[in-house]
């Protein structure tokens, strides 16, 4: 995945997260939320990050804006993202957008819709009068299906849809690049998430936008990403496009995933496969290979030595047993 | 639904509202529904649907600012409107609930076994060692390992998929006719999902309890209930078979929610077919049908409010519209 071309918007190498628990008389004690996870997105793409609680995949969101401390490196349009300072990181932050699971707690609740899609352009446009900022903010809201009646409510007043469409517009309003959607759908109703969902496909095309789009749903990153990267347990297991990962995935943990999946069959016959053990708690991964303690296939050596990513099929595949 | 047929639980023209600064805010209307010994319900439906305080409702657990009015027979009895005491003794013993949240219903400051115990000591006045002996047995029940070790611990020493199991086995305790399950697998991971579902299965197969299942998950409720009732804005708006409503859906909602699904079984779409708009507020309902600003084959009937009325079969819709399902689905795309 080092393929740097002209077209790669963001190169992520050995990105790692460590979190403190506190410290002991011998010294820090610490686990890794997210370890040695490399991928790039390219230009205009849009690339799933998907996994289970602890998989690290919100850590991961967090550390690429710098909202939590990280190693390794995060290179954006040559920029290392993990070292800048100052006016550059601001400038980066223009470009590099993100929109939460939360959409009412993303918001304050003491600004109006107004005020709260207007911030961004006060923060980055102080240049702007105040006549031609009412104007973007008024087409903005228009663009993400919100009526400029809405201008004067305050987030307690907007239902779960609407607060994600105002937090969509406020992160367009710059104009970025990459929008890293950290579950965008997840807390809306079911009603409401196909129309979220089907604007982040249209604000995709209208912006030339690349996202970076994070879910535990399957269904919904089949549905808007071309790429797809399976984490678990802050480690990467498979990266693949779409049409390998679901028709043909290689990673013993992606097809776990895929048929844990209950589909709404009107046969009612197909019954979800289950893993026989849970996920061991993040701070006591195995050896080895991290999924091995769920994984039908595990063999000795899965225990010694960490699978790296190799090429199997379609697939980046991090397993032992992969492609025999 | 034919009246012939002998329900463990029967509900008629519940109503639950809630006094409101802009008037009564109507949390359920005029719900009817039937559940058979044995069998397994599926309750689908949004926020703000009715799906929980229907669960509410049946427990006696509205509140006492609610105004609860129709029916609720548990095997002829009529539960609306019983004193407290005889609610008290089947709450738990007959009928037991699944909470969506296994942290919040358990006790942090207490042991799972005592917790387990405890309503079995109560209802079934079982000493401590029987019912912790018991405990140990529905934790089998519910595959958790080495089960007598586990009644020591405390719930944050379980992972949540364990911990959902542990509700679930303290639902059982009492060996209960009536399983309710509030949206049992929402919170958890997916591969989790699939074991609580799995252990759902299993339990249902060896106990046989009725169950009323609450969800808004299609695929979830397909793995475990055999009829289906769709809510909308406080109503049943659909029901029927799980199969045949899956397959046929005859309100256009159930059609509308269907189609907009991203599914990993099917091609992927170049849109979904979302429906506009969103749901009513609950104080300002439409004199005619909930859906209707929603709805793309809204008609000047729709002004009155349909009732819920047998279209095919065993199959119920609240909608005026007589098209084919096929038709029905035609309109979202």
């Amino acid at each position: 995945m080092t393929l740097a071309g002209t077209d790669t918007l963001l190169e992520v190498s050995e990105l790692a997260v460590r979190y403190r628990l506190g410290t002991h008389l011998l010294g820090a004690h610490s686990f890794r939320a997210v370890a040695g996870v490399s991928f790039t997105v390219q230009r205009g793409e849009s690339l799933g990050l998907v996994g289970e609680s602890g998989s690290g995949k919100s850590s991961i969101a967090r550390a690429l804006l710098r909202l939590i401390p990280a190693t390794g490196s995060v290179r954006y349009r040559g920029q290392d993202l993990l070292q800048v300072e100052g006016e550059a990181l601001r400038a980066i932050r223009e470009r590099l957008q993100i929109i939460f699971q939360d959409p009412l707690g993303a918001l304050d609740p003491r600004m109006c819709v107004g005020e709260l899609v207007a911030e961004p352009l006060r923060e980055f446009r102080p240049e702007l009068g105040g006549e031609a900022r009412r104007g973007q903010v008024t087409a903005m809201l228009a663009r993400v299906g919100l009526g400029s009646e809405l201008l004067q409510r305050f987030p307690h007043q907007l239902s779960g849809g609407q607060a994600q469409r105002v937090g969509i517009a406020r992160a367009l309003m710059l104009g970025p690049e990459l929008l890293i959607c950290d579950e965008p759908v997840a807390a809306l109703d079911m009603s409401i998430k196909a129309q979220v969902a089907n604007l982040l496909r249209d604000m995709r095309e209208e912006f030339g936008l690349s996202l970076l789009f994070i879910a535990h749903d399957l269904a919904t990153v089949r549905y808007l990403c071309e790429r797809v990267l399976v984490l678990y347990l802050g480690r990467v297991m498979e990266i693949a496009g779409r049409e390998a990962l679901f028709s043909a995935p290689q990673h013993p943990y992606t097809r776990a995933l895929l048929a844990a999946n209950p589909s709404p069959d009107p046969t009612g016959l197909r019954r979800p496969m289950t893993l026989q053990v849970e996920a061991p708690a993040t701070l006591d991964a195995p050896s080895g290979c991290v999924f091995r303690s769920r994984c039908p296939l595990a063999v000795a050596r899965c225990a010694s030595e960490v699978p790296r990513l190799r090429t199997v099929g379609a697939s980046l595949v991090a397993c032992h047993r992969a492609g025999e | 639904m034919t009246e012939a047929r002998a329900s463990l639980l029967r509900v008629r023209a519940l109503s639950v509202s809630y006094p409101g600064p802009q008037g009564p805010l109507r949390a359920l209307s005029d719900v009817d529904l039937d559940l058979d010994e044995h069998e397994c319900l599926g309750v689908i439906g949004e926020s703000g649907c009715g799906k929980t305080q229907l669960l509410l409702a049946l427990l006696g657990l509205c509140g006492s600012a609610a105004r609860v009015t129709g029916s609720i027979r548990y095997r002829g009895e009529e539960l609306l409107g019983a004193a407290p005491a005889r609610l008290a003794a089947l709450r738990g013993r007959r009928i037991a609930m699944v909470f969506q949240e296994p942290q919040s219903a358990l006790n942090p400051y207490l042991r799972i076994g005592e917790q387990l115990a405890e309503g079995a000591r109560h209802h079934l006045k079982l000493t401590r060692r029987a019912a912790l002996g018991r405990a140990a047995e529905l934790l089998e029940l519910v595959q958790i390992s080495a089960p007598a070790a586990r009644l020591r611990l405390y719930p944050h020493e379980l992972s949540g998929g364990m911990r959902q199991r542990v509700t679930i086995a303290m639902a059982l305790m009492c060996e209960p006719e009536i399983l309710l399950l509030d949206e049992p697998t929402t919170a958890l991971d997916v591969t989790i999902q699939a074991q609580v579902l799995e252990v759902l299965r299993s339990i249902r197969a060896r106990t046989g309890v009725a169950t009323l299942f609450v969800s808004h998950d299609f695929g979830a409720l397909a793995t475990l209930a055999s009829r289906l009732t769709v809510m909308y804005a406080g109503r049943a708006v659909e029901q029927g078979a799980i199969g045949e409503l899956y397959a046929a859906p005859l309100h256009p909602y159930t059609s509308g929610l269907l189609r907009s699904l991203p599914r990993l079984d099917l091609p992927v779409p170049l849109r979904l077919a979302a429906i506009p708009g969103q749901p009513p507020d609950l104080a300002q309902l439409p004199a005619g049908c909930a859906f209707a600003p929603r709805c793309p084959l809204v008609h000047p009937a729709c002004a009155e409010r349909p009732a819920l009325r047998m279209r095919q079969g065993d199959h119920q819709v609240a909608c005026h519209c007589e098209l084919p399902a096929a038709r029905i689905g035609e309109a979202w795309s």
